[in-house]
């Protein structure tokens, strides 16, 4: 081990290793005992790494601040903090290129300072980094209006598995050369290698962005009010709901469930919207609506949601479970998860994402996670929908009594896993 | 040739009415819209996805390779049929199985024509963005295996944007089902994205899930005529950094404008140096401030005459050229060769610069087509391929409009995709890692390399 | 190969873009590439460069095509698929001498003489639908209704004296009757010869004339259907008249169209083709074009629902559509409304349906569908052979609309003034 340590910080410097327990335990997640917590600064640094962890048989995992820790015993926790760097910002080209360390809210920061918009949300407000973003590729809730996370990635630098470098994709937003490794990486979470660079596709910033909130006591009603929107055609960037046990903590002075929506566009439509929708909630029977107009007003209530969104990403997993049905099966979907669940509103978390047909749910510490998907899996593919993920896949298998088809995804999988990672070096609590 | 008795057992899987061995047949499959041509044994058309499972597992048994194919439109040669392998035909697998409107889903089967997806969803005031030139005869299965464009790229992106999910069969005979229904991203390998645009060298497509949008409230589209080249090109780059997010911004040259005109008699003016179609779409009371912006920039790039189209009628005929220039160069001369390179949209001036060039240097036709926001441009090289000396001439303009749009930043292949003809070519994008990567993403699926041989690598 | 070598350069022309494909209707119901104009001219392309042999499924391709001209219509690079189709025939005739088995080349040559054609119509009328008639179940024999089909009592042509004369003539008109209209629609003759009359026209219908040459031109004996060729035009000609009439779109593009290119070698005879070719007009041309229609004369006292379906041979080739319109429109109480697809192809094409029935069903069959769904009562159109096929396809469809020829509508608005 000492001659491991020891090869470690002649490769990054010892100022860049951290092995004390306590220290090391500010940069983890969960309860994994890694060997050490290093951090890279340069691509060739990331590249000797992994290649000596190869040589060792050591696990790696990575993180823009914090690292899971699962199944990484006597392995590597690489945090990327150091690569934090904006290399190019093209603005005649709309793209941009970062180190993944950096963080997304100052990489957001300085991407409005230029006049740019760069739509996808981070995975936690306070530490996401942007390569994390893309590791993780969990779709923000803009995605109606400005497509998933994926479509921001043009290209990357990736160390993989085995050490080599693999440099792919350009400034181009039409590119459909070779296999698409490069849509095919994001969401792979550190299985296929690690970002050490990303091209990252921008978007003119919208001439204005307005809010509209609403307090509905019901959140049923709240859900027909988003498909009576979606059946006049209006999508706004954001329509979601946040149910009254966590509007209490994000929004006290919410009266019940709490619906927050998002317009971003040009003026002449978005101020047309926003008096659309505030009628349409208002015939639904909400109170307090108000049109958020103030730009540091929609600031604060945004990043809130992102606080409370990165609350619930960064939560246990066995206490979250999501699901997907088709945005116009929200209501009817939502009835007959209450009958399984009880009241909505009072339940520990429920987070809709209404023009995705997106439900969170934050589950009552004592739930049983596996009984209750079973049975919610079975709902929502009753709505044209999932369990969403590789539970979900998983479920949609056992629920078509189609092991075959299982056996089949997880061998393809595992395949494509063995041919990048032959050792099976990196991110080992990655389950895909 | 194809013996009896597997000739037997392929009509066993599809039916008698499904298998073609004949000359005639065979020799129909053996190109596609490129110069290529390969030779198959046989074509037979599966209708389900079980006789499609059948047919790869029984030809894997036999060690026969299958090349799929819808109706043979593409302009890469990925359906070019190599190593005496087996057609295998999705054009008869037609049907839209649901058409969901209030969850912006479609699902369809890999044989639906795009234009008779388009046809059906216009009835419900929907319409599936990706439409490349071709849509009137492409097959939604090969816009997927090519992963194709068109012209609304520019704000709604490629074909690879609106796949959700897919029915795939592999190379083994194994089904698997990957996405779903659903927009939002999973966790996990995206495995729809590496299909999407794989030219069928890594699984079948028999199922496809598609998102579909509500049509735009509104829509402008407007012209602008230009002298010279050069100064379209200017208003391209200076509309996009004045943030505007056209649908579309198309750009055609002089000798373009004219075969484009020949064809349809369209009022386009012939002695125009280069013209511009640019739409945008979106609200209605958005519109009218965005052209004024797009007027201003045009002016300032020394316009000619902007127009904006004020009839269904006046829009449709602006298209009608567009979507007829690739065929109506045959009038000029009767071979082309169709580039789709691409280059980051600052360096779009400097290609044009370099394809004038190119142009003169080695004395051939070229017109420049270009799908200008997105910086993919289709230059076309007119010939006749009885004439060796030109045929060579073509193919050094090909390396040589390639290795530019490599220089410049971009890609040999904006939308077409790689197949055969850009085979060469890749591997001056791609570095040794690279190449690397894309083999082993091969292995993992088709490791005895039964799907689609020869293409892509 | 002089046929082909002189096509050549078109057939080099198709860059194989595909953009024809949809608009192929064989290859639309098939699809396969051999069905295609593409696939056609790919394979008329090799069989030039001598790369494959004309087999029989070479000739089924080329055999099937419905020369609706569509895929001319489609294709940006000016290729017409239909012509090159056209060639390939008449290099296969050539080759073979004729289309071969012989059921379909007797039925061809049937067609071409005027004795043996009526000796065949005479037969059917006879003994032939006695005998279907007791057939139980044939009701339609290669998609054809064969028991709904009609036949005249007699030829139109002994029904009616050479010269029907009005007072004060204004014009005089010769009546091109055209196989289907003297044999089986004699009824729809009478329209045109009636709407003629009405509008002071003298009517000549010259006894001596003989089917226009289509089918055998359409399948390559060019010999044949210039000996017919001729013997119309001297018949025609050499008669006192201003112009030629035709109620058949097929007819029409022959004798306006085709002729021309079928004597382009024959420099001294040609003018007189020239002449002749001046003078031809399809019915719904000439009523819009040559004479006034005088709409006070029209009467109508029940309401009707109408559509039209454009002949492939109206369309394409005579270019002719808004006249047929023009007139349903100047019918009084007629409500016109168009289908979708009125001018794609209804699959009867001559033999086509003969040879390839089962396609040319499926073909008809849309044809019905787009009929039904525009809710008319009433269909029509310019061609007789249409007007069979149509009307077989919606009777095999359990459906009730009628197809007539526009000159039938116009003929019973005269019919109530009386």
């Amino acid at each position: 081990m000492n001659k491991a340590m020891a090869q470690i910080k002649g490769l990054i410097g010892e100022g860049h290793v951290v092995d004390s327990v306590a220290e090391m335990a500010k940069f983890l997640r969960g309860n994994g005992k890694p060997l050490a917590v290093v951090f890279p600064g340069s691509t060739a640094e990331v590249s000797g790494l992994v290649k000596l962890a190869n040589e060792l048989n050591l696990k790696i995992a990575v993180g823009g601040q914090v690292v899971e820790s699962k199944g990484l015993d006597g392995g590597l926790a690489l945090v990327l903090s150091r690569m934090n760097k904006i290399l190019e910002i093209d603005h005649a080209n709309l793209v941009a290129t970062v180190e993944p360390g950096i963080l997304h809210a100052a990489f957001v920061t300085k991407m409005e300072e230029e006049g740019l918009n760069f739509p996808p949300e981070p995975f936690a407000v306070e530490t996401g980094s942007v390569g994390g973003c893309f590791a993780i590729g969990d779709t923000d809730s803009k995605a109606f209006q400005y497509m998933p996370t994926r479509t921001y990635l043009l290209g990357y630098e990736m160390v993989l598995p085995t050490g080599e470098v693999l440099d792919i994709g350009n400034k181009c937003i039409k590119n459909v050369s070779g296999y698409d490794l490069i849509h095919f990486a994001v969401g792979s979470r550190g299985t296929l290698g690690i970002f050490t660079k990303l091209l990252i596709k921008l978007l003119p910033p919208p001439e204005v962005k307005y809010a509209v909130l609403a307090d509905f006591a019901s959140i049923h009603k709240a859900s027909i009010a988003f498909t009576t929107l979606i059946k006049r055609n209006i999508h706004p960037t954001r329509l979601n709901l946040i149910n009254a046990t966590l509007a209490k903590n994000t929004f006290p002075a919410t009266e019940g469930n709490l619906v927050m929506v998002d317009l971003e566009g040009f003026k002449a439509s978005t101020e047309l919207l926003a008096e659309e929708i505030s009628s349409v909630f208002k015939l639904a029977g909400a109170k307090n609506i108000r049109i958020v107009t103030n730009a540091d007003e929609y600031v604060k209530i945004w990043r809130a949601w992102l606080s409370l969104r990165g609350e619930l990403n960064t939560q246990d997993v066995e206490r979250i479970l999501d699901i997907n049905v088709g945005p116009m099966k929200m209501p009817p979907a939502l009835k007959a998860l209450e009958e399984i669940t009880g009241d909505l509103a009072g339940y520990p978390g429920i987070v809709l994402e209404g023009l995705l047909g997106h439900i969170r749910m934050l589950l009552p510490t004592a739930a049983e996670k596996n009984q209750l998907a079973g049975k919610v899996n079975a709902l929502a593919m009753s709505f044209g929908g999932n369990v969403s993920g590789v539970l979900g896949s998983r479920l949609v298998c056992e629920a078509y009594n189609d092991a075959e088809m299982w056996q089949g995804i997880t061998s393809l999988i595992n395949q494509i896993r063995k041919q990048f990672d032959p050792k099976g070096i990196l991110a080992p609590g990655a389950s895909l | 040739m194809i013996s009896h008795n597997v000739l037997d057992q392929l009509k066993a899987i599809v039916g008698e009415k499904n298998v073609f061995a004949d000359t005639i047949s065979v020799s129909s499959y053996s190109y596609d819209a490129t110069m290529l041509s390969g030779t198959a044994m046989a074509t037979v058309f599966p209708v389900t996805t079980e006789q499609t499972v059948h047919l790869v597992k029984y030809l894997d048994s036999v060690n026969i390779p299958l090349v799929p194919r819808g109706a043979g439109t593409n302009l890469s040669g990925g359906t070019i049929p190599m190593e005496n392998s087996v057609v295998v035909n999705f054009s008869r697998m037609t049907k839209i199985l649901e058409i969901d409107t209030e969850n912006f889903v479609a699902v369809v089967e890999p044989g639906l024509v795009n234009f008779d997806f388009q046809v059906e969803l216009e009835k419900y005031g929907f319409y599936y963005p990706p439409d490349p030139a071709s849509y009137k005869a492409t097959t939604l299965g090969g816009n997927l295996g090519e992963c194709s464009g068109g012209p609304r790229c520019f704000k709604y992106g490629v074909t690879r944007d609106y796949v959700l999910g897919l029915e795939v069969v592999l190379p083994d005979g194994q089904i698997i089902q990957t996405g779903g229904r659903n927009f939002r991203s999973e966790p996990g390998f995206d495995l729809t994205r590496i299909l999407v645009g794989s030219e069928g060298t890594l699984g079948f497509i028999t199922k496809i899930f598609l998102r579909i949008l509500p049509k735009p409230a509104a829509k402008k589209t407007m012209l602008a005529i230009y002298n010279e080249v050069e100064d379209a090109s200017q208003t391209v780059a200076d509309i996009v950094a004045a943030g505007i997010v056209p649908t579309t911004l198309e750009m055609m040259d002089n000798i373009l404008i004219n075969t484009a005109e020949d064809a349809t008699g369209a009022g386009l003016p012939r002695d125009a140096g280069a013209l511009l179609i640019i739409e945008i779409d979106g609200h209605e009371v958005d519109m009218d401030a965005q052209v004024e912006i797009i007027a201003e920039i045009c002016k300032k790039a020394r316009v000619r005459e902007f127009k904006i189209a004020r009839t269904v009628a006046e829009v449709d005929q602006l298209w009608l050229a567009r979507r007829v220039v690739i065929g109506s160069v045959a009038r000029r001369r009767p071979s082309y060769s169709l580039q789709d390179v691409t280059v980051p949209r600052s360096m779009f001036p400097s290609a044009v610069k370099e394809i004038v060039k190119v142009r003169k240097d080695y004395n051939l036709d070229i017109g420049i087509l270009a799908h200008a926001g997105d910086g993919n441009f289709h230059p076309l090289v007119l010939f006749d391929q009885r004439n060796k000396d030109e045929v060579e001439r073509v193919h050094a303009v090909e390396k040589h409009i390639c290795t530019m749009a490599l220089a410049l930043g971009g890609t040999v292949s904006g939308e077409h995709g790689i197949g055969l003809l850009k085979k060469h070519f890749i591997e001056m994008e791609f570095s040794a890692t690279a190449m690397e990567s894309f083999k082993k993403i091969k292995s993992a699926f088709d490791p005895n390399h039964r799907f689609n041989p020869g293409k892509i690598m | 190969m002089g046929v082909l070598n002189d096509v050549y350069e078109m057939l080099n022309t198709c860059n194989k873009c595909g953009f024809c494909l949809t608009a192929c209707k064989t290859y639309k119901t098939d699809l396969r590439e051999p069905m295609s104009p593409r696939g056609r001219i790919q394979l008329i392309k090799k069989l030039a460069d001598g790369v494959i042999e004309p087999d029989k499924d070479y000739e089924d391709a080329i055999n099937s095509c419905l020369l609706c001209g569509e895929c001319a219509v489609a294709c940006p690079s000016g290729v017409r698929g239909n012509d090159l189709v056209l060639a390939a025939r008449r290099d296969l005739k050539l080759r073979k001498g004729g289309i071969k088995p012989f059921t379909k080349s007797f039925a061809l040559k049937t067609l071409a003489s005027p004795s043996r054609l009526e000796h065949g119509f005479n037969l059917f009328r006879g003994v032939g639908k006695g005998i279907l008639n007791r057939i139980d179940g044939l009701d339609y024999f290669r998609g054809v209704d064969v028991k709904g089909m009609p036949v005249a009592k007699k030829p139109f042509m002994d029904q009616v004296p050479e010269h029907i004369t009005v007072n004060n003539p204004k014009k005089k008109v010769a009546f091109f009757v055209g196989c289907f209209l003297n044999h089986s629609l004699d009824g729809t003759a009478h329209s045109v010869v009636k709407v003629l009359t009405k509008n002071d026209c003298d009517v000549i219908i010259p006894k001596d004339q003989v089917c226009c040459g289509l089918p055998q031109y359409a399948y390559g004996d060019f010999e044949t259907a210039k000996e017919n060729a001729r013997k119309t035009i001297e018949s025609f000609l050499k008669k006192d008249i201003d112009s030629v009439v035709t109620a058949c779109a097929s007819c029409g593009s022959m004798l306006k169209e085709e002729y021309l290119k079928l004597f382009a070698d024959e420099p001294n005879y040609l003018p007189r083709v020239k002449e002749f070719c001046a003078k031809v007009f399809e019915f719904s041309q000439f009523v819009e074009e040559e004479i006034e229609l005088d709409k006070s004369k029209l009467k109508s006292h029940t309401p009707v629902k109408v559509t039209y379906h454009d002949p492939c041979h109206m369309v394409r080739h005579l270019k002719i559509t808004s006249q047929p319109r023009q007139v349903l429109r100047s019918i009084p109480r007629l409500e016109f409304t168009e289908m979708n697809e009125a001018n794609r192809c209804c699959g009867a094409s001559g033999l086509v349906q003969a040879f390839y029935h089962e396609l040319s069903t499926d073909i008809t069959r849309q044809k019905t569908k787009n009929i039904v769904d525009s809710g008319a009562e009433v269909v029509a159109t310019s061609c007789p052979a249409c007007m069979l096929r149509i009307q077989g396809g919606i009777n095999f469809a359990g459906q009730k609309q009628k197809v007539v020829h526009v000159a039938d509508l116009l003929a019973k608005a005269y019919k109530s003034e009386n």
